[in-house]
């Protein structure tokens, strides 16, 4: 016979652990999974391309210089006049940055599917939720796994880097790049679980698992490469290659001044950029990185300085995310219906 | 082995969705030591009944308590008292049997995992599967498999949603036997959703019926036999609440 009655003073830790648990069947689940691991392969094979295809570009500019000045020095001239091609190795990773932005954002979506239709799928979210685990405990577990898991990607993807820079380039890094470097993949690391909450998110709230996958890729579609290409294609400055004022030897003035007189397409165009997350994303890693050569040797306070709202727009759609994910879960007839 | 303790019990239980009323003011005693069929036609609210009473769900109004705590108030130290199997559940079939088990035992707070994992499937008489991926298990095998994970903790009360689902009779036969066992060997109070209504004849210490939300009939199984002509299968005395029910 059983006693009943006595309330357990367990419950309250044994959610905690119950997030550790979730958390650590989440990433053990991914790494066993087919696609995610070939995803993550090919990231990394895309990777090294981008950085083979910088050095062989840096080569071929180092070529041409060096081209350049033995004219020069056979017309009887010195090669002053010509400017030295510097080499920064983080500006190779304009490649993996743009890989990033699309691949990585994929892998975001897939993993916040896997993560919420394996347990709809089964129907193991009701097993789940008549154990001692709270709601929260529940998504807290499955966002803590994926975040562990994608900055485990990141870190690996940020090893790799250095090895083949450092150990095949021979480029040692100074410190300040380094925090450059490890800065940039922070915002690659809020980037990626923006896209894991979002697609959670829509796992969560369709009750037809596939049509949350292709909402889930419809969003991205728009967000990585249809609103960004709109606003590339409207700026003005992009209509001639190496840009229209430049081309025209407009000065900062006058650019600002033609601008003006254009100010509520202007508006429009900043506003759909501002909308995707994955501009925020592409600014404030360009400048940090210093493939906006403009920010090249610039110390971070200066970029800081220039780029905190995008700073403020990721964190945004991040913390966004993540809120909504918790909020949407929470609800008692979204949980209903998906029990 | 019923002690008058009631270990489930609703009182006015309603739930709705949107506009259609899925319960309709249940009121409801499950015993200590019982097993309970609850019998209904589909959509006459059983999986509602076991969703609230597993917590999974809220009441829209009336209260339902388990083992003493209340579903709502208290759904936490509800959870720690009860072993849950949904209809049609497939568990992860990239895992294993053990780690299937070691997931749900470790997140019910049990410490001691592998020695739990070996009694239960040693009570369950299952045995070299452990480290067989659950894809490959038939329906049969991962019913036992589903009741393993629901009683790994040792809980009070054992809620099954139609359970003999999609099993061939060798299957029904077995589960109907572990079901008994369970009952009767550790000592755990039954709360059974069914169609089976031969199952229930062999399995159940006593029964309910539910009509369209609401209670229609309930009794100990041996009372209702005695208050229905010998015979009278079960079957047909549930057929005539029903037609009964609906006039």
């Amino acid at each position: 016979m059983h006693s009943y009655g006595m309330p357990s003073p367990m419950t309250k830790s044994m959610n905690n652990r119950a997030v550790w648990i979730i958390a650590k069947k989440e990433y053990s689940d991914a790494i066993k999974n087919v696609l995610f691991v070939t995803l993550v392969v090919f990231l990394l094979f895309l990777t090294a391309v981008s950085l083979l295809v910088a050095g062989f570009n840096f080569q071929s500019q180092v070529a041409q210089y060096n081209a350049a000045i033995a004219q020069l020095h056979a017309l009887g001239q010195t090669g002053a006049v010509l400017e030295k091609p510097q080499y920064f190795p983080l500006q190779m990773l304009r490649g993996t940055i743009e890989y990033l932005e699309i691949i990585g954002a994929i892998i975001g979506i897939i993993l916040g599917y896997i993560s919420i239709a394996k347990e709809k799928g089964n129907n193991t979210l009701q097993l789940l939720l008549s154990r001692p685990v709270s709601k929260l405990s529940f998504i807290f577990g499955k966002i803590l796994g994926n975040s562990l898991l994608l900055a485990s990607l990141l870190g690996l993807i940020v090893l790799f880097i250095m090895i083949a820079i450092t150990g095949v380039g021979h480029v040692v890094f100074l410190p300040l790049e380094l925090v450059k470097l490890f800065l940039a993949f922070i915002f690659s690391y809020i980037y990626l679980m923006f896209f894991y909450s979002l697609s959670a998110l829509l796992s969560l709230l369709f009750k037809n698992l596939p049509n949350a996958l292709i909402v889930g890729f419809v969003i991205w579609l728009l967000i990585v490469l249809v609103i960004p290409q709109i606003g590339d294609t409207m700026d003005p400055d992009n209509q001639i290659p190496g840009g229209f004022f430049n081309s025209m030897h407009m000065t900062k003035t006058q650019q600002q001044g033609v601008i003006t007189k254009f100010k509520t397409y202007e508006t429009l165009r900043n506003a759909l950029e501002e909308s995707s997350v994955e501009k925020h994303y592409e600014r404030l890693a360009f400048a940090t990185l210093g493939i906006k050569t403009m920010y090249n040797d610039k110390n971070l306070s200066v970029i800081f300085q220039d780029k905190w709202g995008d700073l403020v727009w990721i964190i945004g759609y991040y913390t966004g995310g993540i809120l909504l994910s918790f909020a949407v879960f929470s609800n008692k007839r979204i949980l209903e219906r998906t029990t | 082995m019923n002690t008058n303790n009631p270990v489930i019990e609703t009182k006015s239980l309603s739930h709705s969705y949107n506009s259609h009323n899925a319960l309709d003011n249940l009121d409801l005693e499950v015993y200590e030591g019982e097993i309970f069929g609850f019998l209904g036609h589909n959509g006459a609210g059983k999986t509602t009944t076991i969703n609230i009473l597993t917590t999974l769900m809220q009441p829209s109004s009336g209260t339902a308590t388990v083992a003493g705590y209340d579903t709502v108030k208290q759904s936490m130290q509800v959870r720690q008292q009860i072993g849950y199997l949904p209809e049609n559940v497939t568990f992860y079939n990239n895992l294993t049997a053990f780690e299937n088990l070691s997931f749900f035992a470790r997140l019910s707070g049990v410490h001691d995992v592998r020695k739990h994992i070996e009694e239960v499937l040693d009570f369950l008489d299952f045995h070299g599967i452990e480290n067989k991926k659950l894809g490959e298990f038939s329906k049969g095998m991962r019913q036992r498999i589903g009741i393993a994970q629901a009683i790994i903790h040792e809980p009070k009360i054992l809620f099954l949603d139609e359970p003999t689902s999609g099993l061939d009779p060798l299957g029904i036969k077995n589960l109907r036997e572990i079901i008994i066992r369970l009952n009767k060997e550790k000592h755990l109070t039954i709360f059974m959703n069914t169609h089976l209504l031969s199952e229930v004849a062999k399995t159940c210490t006593s029964i309910g019926v539910l009509n369209h939300g609401k209670l229609i009939y309930k009794d100990t199984l041996d009372n209702t036999l005695r208050r229905f002509p010998s015979e009278v299968s079960l079957e047909e005395i549930y057929v005539q609440m029903e037609i009964k029910s609906a006039w």
